[in-house]
């Protein structure tokens, strides 16, 4: 069947486009779309021109949520809400590399280099209507409501939490997070309803860190008030995350870890000395997996947890054709905001 | 209750083909019909569809309609021997199915690219106001010419809108439209191209819905190239 979707098609530059759905799985309606910074940073060109000129055209936009319209299998029943999972298994047969990673309970499918993702060398989702696998489907519970759209940013943080060998029945006392962005304040909720631990977060804006009310905050650069810790998330991203890195490293206990969560565009310097001196270990994570996103629908029933995620909602934002689509774009890559401007889309 | 009515009634002569009208003739392996049924099938506020359909094609879609597992479609009906033939046979063909404030949401079958978002505004106007019409604002400046040779006069282009479908009312708006319309001698019928021109001329207010440049009607061979060039394989 015939339905719109929206595609980047070079920096700046979104267009109509218009497909032939085959209904071979679960035909979906993305509803509610969230604006991730790797969307931002393709809608702004802020990657290789090469790159981009290989993905491009695609559809934006990996964290959504739907509404099923007809399961081929019927295991869905028709108007029931979804999440929509970005990450696609790859068909490899395993045979590609020495060591096959799609079974390494640490590592999983997104981990696997044949893997796809959606609005990375995938279609996204800001289209009409989606035909999709129901093993890339999580049903939304009832007492969910819009801001099971932030599903995939907290399964990310479920991942970090997961790949740091991380349960409520290992949990250290503490553990800091180093960043006051969304990602932050994500991993540091998700550590805090999941571990039920202690959660300090190291971060810049006052305003920002007034909103981490689960959390012991401190300023990034007065830290001797923080106590040491055996685990550190770093999840401030950019140039600044080799600075977070650091003071981590001087700030853990022999033997700790770091997980590393924020994304650099340049290398960052680490002092390897004292990674060295006091056998630290580091571990990068990225993404997610399913089950990541049933972890997060399940912290998501609590209603302390989902009062804290909605309060990461700037506003929602119909859109109804390009221009809104467009407008959602400009205003999210020019907000500092700790928060999202979702869109509820009908084409 | 909302109820899709598809006008599939159409010749084709103006696209030349001899074969079959336009509204089953295939655009990458399956009739524009179809294509057009599907929207309304997947839109889970449309209740059921009734399709008027020139007699000597109705055993076709049934096939097809059991091909590519349509299942909202309740009524097939046969078409008149103009536009408001066709709508009133569809109107007689729901009446005992029917409430007077259920909505009709008529549509043509040659319009396959009708989004989601039309068919759901198009509710939401007729709930609201009882009638509404699918426009687009007239990019193009508009020329009056009765003769056809010479201009008569250029419309203020503000004020101007090219008419779509679906086109939607309450049921028993637009069957008493009807009823006054073929009440009328034959010889004092005005002439209509649409329901809303019909049910304007009964004096109904009907609200607007907004269409979109791309829910365009196949009539000629250029139309069809159009829909073609624009419609790729999705992943």
């Amino acid at each position: 069947m015939f339905a719109k979707s929206y595609k980047i098609t070079e920096p700046k530059r979104f267009e109509i486009f218009v497909e032939d759905i085959r209904h071979e799985n679960v035909l979906v309606r993305p509803e509610y779309l969230a604006v991730c910074k790797a969307d931002i940073r393709y809608y702004l060109g802020n990657r290789e021109t090469s790159i981009l000129k290989r993905k491009f055209p695609m559809s934006l936009i990996h964290e959504a949520t739907g509404t099923v319209v007809r399961d081929k299998n019927g295991e869905f029943k028709d108007g029931q809400r979804v999440i929509l999972l970005p990450c696609r298994k790859s068909e490899c047969l395993g045979d590609k590399c020495t060591e096959c990673v799609r079974d390494n309970p640490r590592l999983m499918d997104n981990y696997c280099p044949e893997s796809v993702f959606c609005s990375s060398n995938y279609d996204g989702f800001s289209k009409e209507l989606v035909d999709v696998e129901s093993q890339y489907l999580v049903p939304i519970p009832d007492e969910v409501g819009v801001e099971a759209v932030f599903s995939e940013l907290i399964s990310v943080g479920c991942c970090a939490l997961r790949r740091a060998g991380l349960t409520k029945e290992n949990a250290p006392e503490a553990i800091a997070v180093w960043g006051d962005g969304i990602m932050g304040y994500i991993i540091a909720l998700t550590a805090k309803f999941s571990l039920e631990c202690r959660v300090d977060v190291i971060g810049l804006s006052k305003e920002k860190l007034d909103m981490f009310d689960f959390a012991d905050v401190y300023f990034g650069n007065d830290i001797d008030l923080l106590p040491k810790m055996t685990v550190a998330i770093e999840a401030v991203g950019g140039n600044a995350s080799g600075i977070a890195a650091n003071q981590a490293i001087d700030k853990l206990y022999s033997g700790g870890k770091i997980i590393l969560c924020g994304v650099a565009n340049d290398n960052v310097p680490l002092n390897t000395r004292m990674i060295l001196e006091h056998g630290l270990s580091l571990r990068g994570t990225t993404r997610s997996t399913r089950c990541d996103f049933e972890k997060a629908v399940e912290l998501l029933k609590n209603e302390e947890f989902r009062k804290r995620v909605l309060r990461l909602l700037l506003s929602v934002n119909p859109v109804n054709n390009i221009k809104d689509y467009y407008a959602v774009f400009d205003k999210e890559s020019k907000s500092t905001a700790l928060g999202k401007n979702i869109m509820k889309i009908s084409f | 209750m909302n109820i899709a009515v598809v006008l599939a009634g159409g010749s084709g002569s103006r696209m030349g083909m001899v074969d079959r009208p336009k509204q089953f003739i295939e655009i990458y392996g399956k009739p524009v019909i179809i294509h057009t049924l599907e929207t309304f099938e997947i839109n889970e506020k449309i209740d059921a569809i009734c399709v008027v359909c020139v007699k000597e094609w109705q055993d076709q879609l049934a096939i097809w309609l059991k091909e590519y597992d349509i299942r909202k479609v309740r009524w097939i009906t046969d078409a008149g021997s103009s536009r408001q033939g066709s709508s009133m046979n569809a109107l007689k063909a729901i009446e005992n199915d029917c409430g007077p404030d259920d909505n009709v949401i008529i549509h043509d079958a040659a319009r396959p690219l009708v989004s989601q978002r039309i068919i759901n505004e198009n509710i939401e106007k007729v709930n609201e106001f009882g009638a509404c019409d699918t426009v687009v604002p007239a990019h193009d400046t508009i020329i009056r010419s009765v003769d056809g040779e010479t201009l008569e006069n250029i419309p203020a282009r503000k004020e101007l809108y090219m008419g779509q479908t679906p086109q939607s009312f309450k049921y028993s708006i637009i069957r008493k439209a009807y009823d006054d319309y073929y009440a009328l001698p034959e010889d004092k019928r005005p002439e209509m191209t649409d329901d809303c021109g019909l049910a304007l001329h009964s004096g109904i207010k009907i609200s607007l819905a907004m269409g979109d440049k791309l829910n365009m009607k196949i009539t000629t061979m250029e139309d069809l190239l159009l829909v073609k060039s624009i419609v790729r394989t999705g992943r």
